[in-house]
């Protein structure tokens, strides 16, 4: 009996090493996990803590997108016994129409929580709390807010109503404007009551605030862009417009304007195309601003000197298959003559002297045909065709530029290397990114040189004498200042017509491409208007070339760039 | 064996000897546990500082009634199962009277105005100062009455074919009468009363023949309750129905796998606060898993088995001459405690279908407790003999005479 009894017993300790193994069991197998992920979802709640969305800053730190705390007005409509009452009673105060508010409490009757009217003023959350409503009230949320509202809202951008960035500079940076949420964990007890423990603290996790991103971009300096524009577009009932402003020895950007812009609080009012930044993403052909490129580069290569004289007889040459015409006779003209009175014939003669390979080269050194790495998403590259689909037109067409592409952005790059003394800089946009305490994350390296495009010397002759010419003479009359020598190319190019080559009639884009002050340009601006009333003016000179010395002369003014210097012949050499 | 005598002895006079002080110790581990973690369970911020520690908090009424547990095993111990043992022919026995006074709380259960009706179940007898369960008595009872009744002394021992009827009968009343509120319970008592007969001694055909009026009797109770098949049924897949029926299981598989291996510490867990049901009966292990992780759990499975171990030790050494009782008290006792300690553990571990019992000498309630104390002390007071030489002991003539003689000391 004894053993019997024994036995049993050794069989219950069996069973006790079953029930230690089963222990073990549960703690190494994924039925822990299981069920962990049960209980924790039962046990711990979560309240986010959100984190503040980050400035976008302009170069001296205006806010151009920043974050409030706006009053939401929300109701809790399982506490509210008459919803059309206290539709009637809500409607004035939130200036809602009672139906609507009726309508939203009902769709929601079953629900703890709903938004009655988001982001409304401070006086108007005051009127709502004076109601002392039951199941009605009223909390902060935070709300992006565009002070300068149109002003640079394509390179800003925009968020989304979850405060997530969709276009711009807000889609770019947007993890580091958005910082990382924090969390509140409690404890619940089985009856979803929050409780207190004691044994520790109840975790929190502090929301981590987004930084800040500083931009090139001078507020001051993009208002006056954006004014000298609009007026121009206005004026010339043009289609759309684009200015660039940079500097040339930094690459920085100081204002990138467009019309039409949008509002980036109603972005969802206007098209993606009238969205899109069009100095980045945008790509025509450039015509007569593009020849001091070509110019410069058959220059620096030794192919044509400052002194030779170029033949652009009685208005029309032949060259190979066609024949090209300047507005009016030329006759015997120089490189700076040939700028000056913008010379197509003088162009085709030095196209054709340098050959396509030469001007394939400088043209590609100029950094046409490919993007300028500028941080901004969706940048065009242009059109450049490679040499071997050039046909025989290509070396005349290209240098009165013809059967090329570029975008604003490229031009003012380019330009800025003409007149900086030869160098190319990387366009910059985005000056430092700073943490939400102010520290310097990240500065923008500048100048960023490239590479060398063309000789001090080049750059200085085109600078202080082509350039000057086309003010003082030619087409960029209309561009000078009392104050300071500007310099500038203007440019009126035919509208292609994307079919077979063509061009359309009577569309035209209207650029000036300039630089102020000549002895040391401290500004490059780019002045583009597309599709000006051909019977009100389509001439570069006409069009772009007033706003683009309106724009230099009041940015120069603002910068407290002092005047050129009187030079005894007037004219800056 | 030349030069030294088999000298051995009781030492019924001078007290109890290592194996008794460390059965009684080791319940009193188990008791300890019981009172921390009810003190525990019932710590709560929320709450009163009198629902913890005033004479009605459940931790202080543990402990009183741990206390008295523990002077109960002592007494216990000292006066030995002996006076249980069924010595002469007369029906009047002890253990008859005790059977009989378990049987009779167990129908007062039902009576208007003593039964105490809780979770919808009638297992409880209000006396106003406090409230008993009557099937805590009856496990020991019938033990007690199984192992008289088994080892009576009886004048003919010509038929030595072991008549079960009446032990059946005592068995089938009991488990009836328990079982018709507390299915857990009666099967423990049948289990633990099988294992009774069974290690007694008798012919397997015996055994079978009464295996189908048994079987027949408990698919009557486990159908007679929707609740009990539901339970069974709900247990082959917890992950189904988790806000339903598998709601006890996952919470106490949440509570053991909160705890990990170290546990969240003492008074740390969560599942006490409304997520895990009878957290201080009959699921308290898992909060002892939850605060104290796999290894405090382990610990208190390996102190339960350390007095199953000590109870074999008990059943080895037992004195001779009752005709066994001694062993046969010893063994049923040891079988309870142990077997009840396997369900609790397996239904709280997710291993069998939920059962209304408790964790002995843990779980809350002062019957339980007292009843506890009550029969391991009597466990520990199984007289025994001690070898003084190298050789352990063998049941012998001398034992049976030693045996007699602390009887007749005692």
């Amino acid at each position: 009996m004894a053993k019997a009894g024994g036995t049993v017993l050794v069989g219950f300790l069996v069973l006790f090493a079953v029930l230690i193994g089963r222990l073990v069991h549960i703690n190494t197998t994924s039925l822990s996990d299981r069920v962990l992920k049960i209980v924790h979802a039962q046990q711990i709640g979560h309240t986010p803590l959100p984190a503040r969305r980050g400035c976008i800053l302009d170069v001296h730190g205006r806010v151009m997108a920043g974050t409030h705390d706006k009053p939401c007005v929300f109701a809790d409509p399982s506490i509210i016994d008459d919803f059309m009452s206290a539709a009637s009673r809500l409607a004035p105060v939130l200036a809602m129409d009672a139906g609507e508010i009726e309508q939203t409490l009902r769709e929601n009757s079953g629900r703890r929580f709903c938004w009655l009217k988001r982001w409304i003023e401070p006086a108007d959350a005051l009127a709502v709390k004076a109601l002392k409503m039951p199941g009605v009230g009223v909390r902060l949320e935070s709300k992006r807010l565009y002070p300068f509202e149109e002003l640079c809202a394509t390179t800003v951008g925009f968020v989304g109503v979850d405060n997530v960035g969709l276009e711009g500079m807000e889609a770019r940076y947007d993890k580091h404007l958005r910082g990382s949420d924090g969390r509140h964990s409690s404890i619940y007890n089985g009856h979803r009551k929050r409780r207190p423990i004691w044994w520790r603290q109840e975790q929190s996790t502090a929301p981590k605030d987004g930084g800040h991103v500083v931009l090139t971009i001078d507020a001051v300096v993009q208002e006056i862009a954006q004014r000298h524009l609009s007026a121009t577009v206005e004026e010339f009932q043009a289609a759309s417009g684009t200015v660039v402003v940079m500097n040339p020895h930094t690459g920085e950007l100081l204002a990138v304007a467009q019309v039409p812009s949008f509002d980036p609080d109603r972005f969802g009012e206007f098209s993606a195309a009238m969205r899109r930044n069009r100095a980045v993403c945008d790509v025509f052909e450039p015509g007569s601003i593009f020849k001091p490129f070509v110019a410069s580069g058959a220059l620096a290569a030794g192919i044509v000197n400052t002194t030779e004289e170029f033949d652009c007889g009685n208005g029309t040459h032949r060259f190979g298959g066609r024949t090209l015409h300047d507005t009016s006779p030329r006759g015997v003209l120089t490189l700076d003559g040939i700028l000056a009175k913008s010379s197509n014939i003088g162009m085709g003669l030095i196209g054709e002297r340098m050959g396509d390979v030469a001007l394939h080269d400088t043209v590609r050194a100029f950094g046409f045909g490919k993007a300028t790495g500028i941080d901004f998403a969706g940048e065009a590259k242009g059109i450049l065709h490679a040499l071997d689909r050039w046909t025989s037109y290509s070396v005349t067409s290209v240098p009165m530029g013809q059967e090329i592409a570029v975008t604003p952005i490229q031009l003012a790059t380019a330009f800025s290397a003409l007149v900086n003394g030869g160098l190319f800089v990387k366009p910059v946009l985005v000056d430092s990114l700073i943490d939400a305490r102010g520290h310097l994350v990240r500065s923008t390296k500048r100048p960023e040189v490239v590479r060398r495009v063309i000789p001090k010397e080049t750059s200085d002759y085109m600078l202080r004498r082509a350039l000057r010419a086309v003010v003082l003479e030619g087409g960029g009359r209309k561009a000078a200042l009392k104050d300071w020598n500007v310099v500038g190319k203007t440019g009126t190019a035919e509208i292609s017509d994307g079919v077979h080559g063509g061009y359309e009639e009577d569309a035209y884009d209207s650029s000036f491409l300039g630089a102020a002050p000549m002895e040391n340009p401290r500004c490059v601006v780019l002045v583009t208007v597309h599709r000006p009333q051909a019977d009100i003016a389509y001439y570069g000179s006409r069009v772009a070339a007033p706003a683009a010395g309106r724009i230099l002369g009041e940015t120069l003014a603002y910068l407290h760039v002092p005047p050129s210097p009187v030079t005894v012949d007037g004219d800056g050499l | 064996m030349t030069g030294q005598e088999h000298h051995h002895h009781t030492d019924a006079h001078t007290g109890l000897d290592g194996i008794a002080t460390a059965v009684i110790l080791v319940a009193s581990a188990l008791l300890i546990v019981g009172v921390v973690m009810l003190g525990s369970t019932s710590a709560d911020l929320e709450k009163s500082i009198f629902d913890f520690a005033s004479w009605r908090a459940p931790m202080v009424r543990q402990a009183l009634f741990a206390a008295v547990g523990v002077c109960v095993m002592l007494v216990g111990a000292r006066v030995g199962p002996g006076f249980l043992r069924w010595r002469t022919c007369s029906i009047l026995q002890p253990s008859v009277f005790l059977l009989f006074f378990a049987v009779a709380l167990l129908v007062l259960v039902w009576a208007p105005g003593l039964g105490h009706e809780s979770h919808g179940r009638n297992r409880w007898i209000d006396l106003g100062f406090i409230s008993f369960q009557p099937s805590e008595i009856a496990k020991f009872a019938l033990v007690a009455f199984l192992a008289s009744f088994l080892t009576r002394e009886r004048e003919s021992t010509a038929s030595h074919r072991p008549d079960l009827t009446i032990p059946m009968i005592g068995v089938g009343i009991v488990c009836a009468l328990v079982g018709a509120e507390d299915f857990g319970t009666a099967f423990l008592l049948a289990m633990v009363g099988g294992l009774v007969i069974v290690v007694r001694g008798c012919p397997l055909s015996t055994i079978l023949s009464w295996s189908i009026p048994v079987t027949a009797a408990f698919s009557y109770l486990l159908f007679s309750q929707s609740y009990r098949v539901e339970r069974l049924m709900s247990f082959r897949n917890i992950w189904d129905d988790r806000f339903g029926a598998g709601f006890h299981p996952i919470q106490s598989l949440g509570a053991i796998a909160s705890g990990r291996w170290t546990g969240r510490g003492l008074g740390a867990g969560l599942a006490k606060y409304g997520y895990l049901p009878e957290h201080q009966t009959d699921f308290i292990f898992a909060i002892i898993c939850e605060e104290t992780g796999a290894f405090g759990g382990a610990c208190v499975i390996l102190l339960y088995a350390a007095l199953v171990s000590l109870g074999i030790l008990t059943v080895r050494r037992a004195v001779g001459g009752d005709g066994g009782f001694a062993r046969l008290f010893a063994f049923g006792i040891i079988a309870v405690v142990a077997a009840q300690a396997v369900m609790n553990i397996a239904v709280v571990t997710v291993i069998a279908p939920t059962k209304g019992i408790g964790l002995p000498l843990i779980s809350s309630g002062g019957s339980g407790v007292l009843c506890f104390c009550a029969a391991i002390g009597l466990l520990a007071g199984v007289r025994r003999t001690v070898a003084t030489d190298t050789q352990t002991t063998a049941p012998s003539l001398d034992v049976r005479f030693a045996g007699s003689l602390s009887q007749g000391a005692s």
